[in-house]
């Protein structure tokens, strides 16, 4: 089995763990069956990628997004208004979506980057709470606080995604996490990804090599913000209407997916799986307790950065090393670079 | 021959304060200049100016004829300029040869090249046996050849090192040296900040002497050592 995988030249294991995964989550929702448990996979995946995209920009660069609900709501309004005033398909509004949110990214990247971190913590806040502002005023167009309703994806190669079957919409998620999450680790392990992991460390230091750390944080910053939107456009489709309140794309959302990259464990993307996991299984378990949901975020917040404070990703990092130290073999393999 | 440094009639100060009065210097591509002055002179400031850290308040900063002051030390470094720190700014989440691998991100270079570059400049530094060791681990000394190692990397037509002997052991310190007299040989100009009266007048026969701020004076290191107001400001501090 393993020099089977040895062919492949499969950049390392966790990406074998992470194809496992993914099989996994695709074959258990279609075999359990239902439209419960396609429903609330297609919140851990969505919850997932969110939490990865906020850590491809925390975790890399220290970029604190505080308004990624912000870009959620550009992605969601954006193809959810060009579907209805310019009648494209949902399809090609996933694109839209995502355009409309780099754009916004671009822009609040081009203003902030090169100030420090609180500075874009604050704008990026301030940008969310403009554009959800402007949506509610502009009743209009987006029936404001009404709400806006949204049609479902339409056919694609003769294949219908009804509503009323959440199983679709879980492979469409499925798809869209894959390649992105693909895109991310491209990066991640690409020399952009060294020069990210350069920057976190001594922003200093890389700039005196040459290196222009200010458009680094920028493609970094676009590139999520691209992401955010598409996933933005998929929920508008999927849930069918919008509302522009602070549970769906204000402090609230973004507290929730700021929780799920810290609780899955920063810098590693695959991470925030394990986090989204955790919030969506335990929101889903005590779901009588809605309103003390950010209550419950909070407290499991403080409470697991206080006992892993690098997450569950950390946590588990550590239990592999001290497993594969007490087995004696492989233990170096993991301070080796593959460079 | 037109110089391929020349700071001109620069000035700095902080909060009011003057730290650079004044200053006045060239340098010819293919020579060593240390740079000498009591604590406090101003010499990491200047450094800062040339690289672009700080901006002058006024003068100039030429590199080979090009006004380069007060661009952004990615633009300088783009220029030729590459530097070191007086406290090593090694990355230290990564492994030695990452280390290396960051400074050739720009050049364009096929992973193979690259990879033979790096393992060609950890051989020159013999810091290949530590290639996929995390930094962090790394004595200061260590760090520091590596991160003059990484300057290098970039190909710097003007190398400026602060305190590139603080902290490293007598062989590395030869090593260092016979290293950067290769690299004048072969043309690239050099700006060394050195406490370490031993090993100076090893790299290099010149030196500028910086006091207060202000150039005090310049020229061979053996006539240096004889004047008497030197010896007091230099060593007595
Ligand atoms: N960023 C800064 N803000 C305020 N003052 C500064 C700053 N950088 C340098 N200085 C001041 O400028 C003066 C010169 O400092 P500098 O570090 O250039 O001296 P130096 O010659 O490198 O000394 P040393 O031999 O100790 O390294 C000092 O008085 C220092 O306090
Ligand atoms: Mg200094």
């Amino acid at each position: 089995m393993t020099s089977l995988f040895k062919n492949f030249r499969f950049p390392d294991r966790r990406a074998l763990v992470i194809c496992a995964l993914l099989a996994g989550l695709a074959a258990i929702p279609s075999l359990v069956g239902g439209r419960y448990i396609p429903a609330v996979f297609t919140s851990i995946l969505l919850f997932f990628i969110l939490g990865a995209l906020f850590d491809f920009m925390l975790g890399y660069l220290r970029i604190v997004n505080f308004g990624i609900a912000g870009f959620l709501c550009a992605g969601a309004y954006g193809s959810a208004l060009s579907v209805q005033y310019f009648h494209i398909t949902p399809w090609t509004g996933l694109l839209v979506g995502g355009l409309a949110s780099a754009v916004i990214g671009l822009i609040t990247g081009v203003l902030t980057l090169r100030l420090r971190g609180i500075y874009i913590g604050l704008t990026t806040l301030f940008v969310m709470e403009t554009l959800r502002f402007a949506i509610s005023n502009a009743r209009e167009v987006t029936r404001g606080a009404s709400g806006l309703t949204v049609g479902g994806f339409t056919p694609l190669f003769g294949m219908p995604f009804p509503r009323s079957e959440p199983i679709t919409y879980y492979y469409i998620i499925l798809a869209l996490v894959i390649v992105t999450y693909a895109v991310l680790y491209a990066i991640v392990r690409s020399r952009i990804g060294l020069v990210f992991k350069a920057i976190r460390d001594d922003e200093l230091g890389t700039s005196v090599l040459g290196i222009h750390v200010v458009r680094y944080k920028l493609f970094n910053f676009v590139v999520a913000s691209f992401f955010v939107g598409v996933f933005g456009a998929f929920y508008a489709h999927y849930i069918g209407i919008l509302v522009p309140t602070a549970e769906e794309f204000g402090i609230q959302r973004t507290v929730e997916i700021l929780t799920i990259a810290y609780v899955g464990g920063r810098g590693t993307l695959w991470g925030s799986l394990l986090g989204a996991l955790f919030l969506v299984g335990m929101q889903e378990v005590l779901r009588d307790l809605q309103e003390w949901r950010l209550v419950i975020y909070g407290l499991s917040l403080i409470l697991i950065i206080t006992v892993f404070p690098s997450g569950f990703a950390g946590a588990l990092r550590q239990l592999g090393e001290r497993f594969s130290s007490r087995a004696g073999k492989g233990a170096h393999i993991s301070t080796k670079g593959d460079a | 021959m037109t110089a391929l440094l020349t700071v001109d009639h620069v000035n700095k100060s902080f909060q009011g304060v003057r730290t650079l009065t004044d200053v006045t210097f060239d340098l010819e591509p293919g020579r060593i200049l240390g740079l000498i002055g009591p604590n406090g002179a101003g010499k990491t400031t200047m450094f800062n100016v040339i690289s672009g850290i700080y901006s002058a308040d006024s003068g100039r900063v030429l590199l080979d004829g090009r006004d380069i002051t007060n661009r952004s030390p990615a633009r300088i470094a783009g220029y030729g300029v590459g530097r070191t720190f007086q406290v090593a700014r090694t990355f230290n989440d990564m492994t030695v040869a990452e280390n290396l691998r960051v400074a050739l991100v720009n050049a364009g270079l096929s992973g193979r090249e690259e990879r033979q570059r790096i393992a060609a400049m950890l051989d020159r530094v013999g810091l290949t046996g530590v290639r996929d060791l995390m930094v962090s681990a790394l004595p200061d000394g260590q760090k520091k050849l590596l991160e003059a190692a990484r300057a290098m990397m970039t190909s710097p037509r003007l190398l400026i090192l602060d305190e590139p002997f603080g902290g490293v052991s007598a062989e590395v310190i030869d090593l260092l040296i016979s290293i950067i007299r290769g690299l004048v040989r072969e043309g690239v100009g050099c700006l060394v900040i050195s406490h370490d009266i031993v090993s100076l007048p090893r790299l290099c026969e010149e030196v500028l002497v910086l006091v207060e701020g202000k150039v005090m004076t310049r020229g061979a290191i053996s006539e240096i050592r004889n004047d008497a107001r030197i010896v007091d400001a230099y060593l007595g501090a």
